[in-house]
């Protein structure tokens, strides 16, 4: 065993449904104003019918915001990652330090739909996109990140289904922890596709309404969109006075229950985020919020209530799930949420779980409605995948 | 120090971890893995809604834990450069076909890359560390290279860590689109000698069991794996790999067999002929993609050879390109690039 460095937060950048920047999300978040609605970029025959958590700006208005020019290969999820990567590397304000090892880890599940399903019947029958049929894949997004911020160091992409992000952050902390890298780009990024908001409609776990996470009447999720992004630092070469928050401890479990559901009785969640509190030192009392993965799934909510109500017992901190503001922003939700929890550690405050009005019967608490001030000293998150691949991120004030 | 204790494969070639005396011929430029009877592996009410990758995966992950004589791992960790996308092709047809109603969920709901991790965890009930890279030519190598982390950080024993890709129907057509097969049909057994542009397609599953602790079974000892970008010049792939062997407390002349991802494209095949002429004269020179064809995770077959090689101590006729003057194999130095943007160095020792 070696020693383990510490790993601190010290730059953040988040687009989504909410807006540019985490100072716009956060406004939004502390006046609980929803980010979802009709769906106006996505060329699908479920615009008006389900709402969603769009980013309200088109691929033309992102390139505007980078200040460049399309190009072949263009992806909106790359285009996403690299407006929220940039503001979280300008925000750190950092160093240049040729000796330092940094790296890039993204998340994404759906990098490659966008491409392929949009230009499909040209890669069938001509050669006028020729130059998008070696784009389709999922590292694409991340190797446009990279260049965009000139990081040419570590650079690796994961798609565990919805936890991708959460687990590109918990690689990052782990390269960091064990001296591989000094610093890390760590987050996801996915744009809407049809592929996924179909393929989520066909399990029928879309709702047409908006998503009312652990109400009882719940229909299942709206999807999202998004990008979010930390810069990690080891506390070797990072100023903790310059920090945003510590992250301080991760929990990995795969449940194996079923392919795309939870177990009912939340052994998986309950593992990742036990895993997460003894990694960290700390007991289920610190916990002062639970940023929820709280798709609004008949399964989720219940698997993750009661996974909550078993570990907290009579320490139960308040819970919420934004996915309510933002929509399910798929693979990249875990950085998404990340982001919003560290702005619940800096305002000292837990955001609304939006339109619940009927707790739930079978979990011991009622996620909180109104946005909430109160001393918080650590935030846990969870990302609950396809697979039960969990992943829970605990993050402390520094 | 990490081990390599367990192994199993299915490629174009095998299943299980039959040796390789007599290479499976094939012409065109479209290799594919064998079909093994899977009810023989498989319950056959699972079978039927398993993918043909959700198969593979599971074929080589199993032999592998049989192999290393355990029922299951304490972490799962795959590399796939494509994953699933063949489903997702399947949904998206379904889109086209249908419109945007009464479609099917079975593909959508195989379509994820996780779902190889999460399968092999179900069918051997590991609640345990699971995780997915899908970086290109990268996958496999950081795979391993997690699994090494993983090895530093916790107590897991025994983790299982893997390279799988398959090419789906279109993909292929679309991939020939902009050159990247050979227009001509050529034998597989030939492409060391076919310089003209493009390759064969491959595909292939192989996953090994990995720990600290050495024992009988134990293929090899990984002792390092390094990925890097297009080096700009011979002499920068030189340097890069001196520097990563001086790592290892080796140098050049301490490599006894060389495995070399030669795919016959003779664009970016003359990057493997410098380094091994240049740098390893001694060394015996071997490769491997006439058996597997090329694919995101092809290293994970170059690995699986290397590690019958390094236990047997003896090299498949097919596999050598050039018989070197060492008469036992202590280091093995895997070189291999994929669309020359993404090259790795994997070092194996006895």
């Amino acid at each position: 065993m070696i020693d383990q460095q510490r790993v601190f937060v010290r730059g953040m950048g988040i687009i989504s449904a909410l807006g540019i920047s985490a100072e716009q999300n956060l406004s939004k978040l502390m006046a609980s104003e929803s980010g979802i609605g009709t769906i106006r970029y996505l060329d699908t025959e479920h615009s008006e019918r389900l709402p969603s958590g769009e980013v309200k700006h088109s691929n033309q208005d992102l390139l505007d915001i980078l200040e460049i020019q399309d190009f072949p290969g263009m992806s909106r999820a790359a285009l996403l990652g690299m407006i929220a990567a940039t503001e979280a590397c300008k925000n750190a304000d950092l160093k240049h330090d040729p000796r330092l090892r940094i790296g890039l880890i993204s998340g994404t599940t759906g990098e490659a739909m966008t491409s392929v399903e949009s230009y499909f019947r040209d890669f069938q029958n001509n050669d006028s996109k020729n130059e998008y049929i070696a784009t389709q894949d999922w590292g694409h997004s991340t190797e446009l990140i990279a260049k965009h911020l000139s990081i040419d160091g570590f650079m690796t992409t994961i798609n565990t289904a919805c936890s991708s992000a959460a687990n590109a952050i918990s690689t990052g902390m782990r390269m960091i922890r064990n001296g591989l890298l000094d610093r890390a780009v760590v987050g996801g990024t996915d744009a809407l596709s049809k592929v996924l908001l179909n393929g989520f409609n066909t399990l029928m776990i879309v709702d047409s309404e908006p998503t009312k996470p652990f109400d009882k009447n719940r229909n299942g999720m709206n999807l999202g969109e998004g990008a979010a992004y930390l810069v990690l630092e080891s506390e070797a070469i990072t100023e903790q006075s310059n920090c945003l928050a510590e992250c301080s401890g991760y929990g990995i479990m795969s449940e194996a229950y079923h392919l795309t559901a939870q177990s009912q009785s939340g052994d998986g969640a309950y593992q990742s985020m036990k895993e997460a509190l003894d990694r960290s030192g700390l007991q289920p009392g610190d916990i002062d919020y639970i940023n929820a993965h709280g798709t609004a799934t008949i399964n989720n909510d219940l698997s993750e209530g009661k996974a909550i109500s078993r570990l907290f017992k009579d320490h139960l901190p308040m819970v919420s799930s934004t996915k309510a503001f933002t929509g399910h922003t798929q693979g990249a939700t875990g950085a998404l949420e990340a982001v919003i929890s560290i702005l619940s550690l800096q305002e000292q405050m837990a955001f609304a779980n939006l339109n619940t009005n009927n707790p739930m019967d079978e979990i011991d608490f009622t996620a909180i409605c109104n946005p909430t001030k109160d001393s918080i000293n650590h935030v846990l998150s969870n990302a609950l995948g396809f697979g039960g691949n969990n992943t829970s991120l605990i993050f402390s004030n520094c | 120090m990490f081990y390599i204790n367990g192994i199993g494969s299915i490629s174009p070639q095998q299943y299980g971890n039959g040796y390789l005396e007599k290479p499976i011929e094939y012409s065109g430029n479209r290799i594919s893995c064998l079909r093994p009877d899977y009810t023989q592996y498989i319950d056959p009410i699972k079978l039927r809604r398993m993918s043909k990758l959700l198969k593979m995966g599971w074929l080589a992950a199993k032999t592998s834990l049989d192999d290393a004589g355990i029922e299951k791992a304490d972490a799962i960790i795959t590399g796939t450069g494509m994953g699933c996308f063949s489903e997702t092709e399947r949904f998206l047809l379904a889109i086209y076909e249908n419109g945007e109603q009464f479609l099917p969920a079975t593909p959508f709901m195989q379509s994820a890359h996780s779902t190889i991790g999460s399968q092999i965890a179900m069918m051997s009930a590991c609640n345990a560390y699971n995780m997915t890279f899908s970086h290109r030519g990268f996958s496999f190598e950081t795979a391993l290279l997690d699994a090494c982390l993983q090895m530093l950080e916790s107590d897991a024993k025994n983790i299982l860590v893997g390279g799988i890709d398959e090419i789906a129907d279109n993909q292929f057509l679309f991939q020939k689109r902009i050159g990247r097969w050979k227009q001509e049909s050529i034998n597989n057994l030939d492409l060391l000698h076919s310089q003209t542009n493009g390759t064969i397609s491959g595909e292939g599953a192989a996953y090994f069991v990995m720990g600290r602790e050495r024992n009988p079974n134990t293929y090899a000892q990984l002792k390092g794996v390094h990925s890097f970008s297009k080096p700009q010049s011979d002499e920068q792939l030189r340097s890069t790999t001196h520097d990563f062997l001086c790592r290892h407390q080796l140098e050049a002349t301490d490599i006894d067999l060389l495995m070399l991802g030669i795919n016959g494209d003779g664009r970016t095949d003359t990057s493997y002929h410098a380094f091994r002429e240049g740098t390893f004269p001694q060394a015996t020179h071997t490769y491997f993609k006439h058996l597997c064809g090329e694919y995101p995770t092809a290293t994970a077959f170059a690995t699986w050879l290397s590690s019958q090689i390094m236990k047997r101590q003896h090299i498949p006729e097919t596999a050598i390109v050039k018989q070197g003057k060492k008469p036992n194999y202590q280091n093995l130095l895997i070189y291999n690039h994929y669309k020359n943007d993404y090259h790795s160095l994997i070092l194996l020792a006895k």
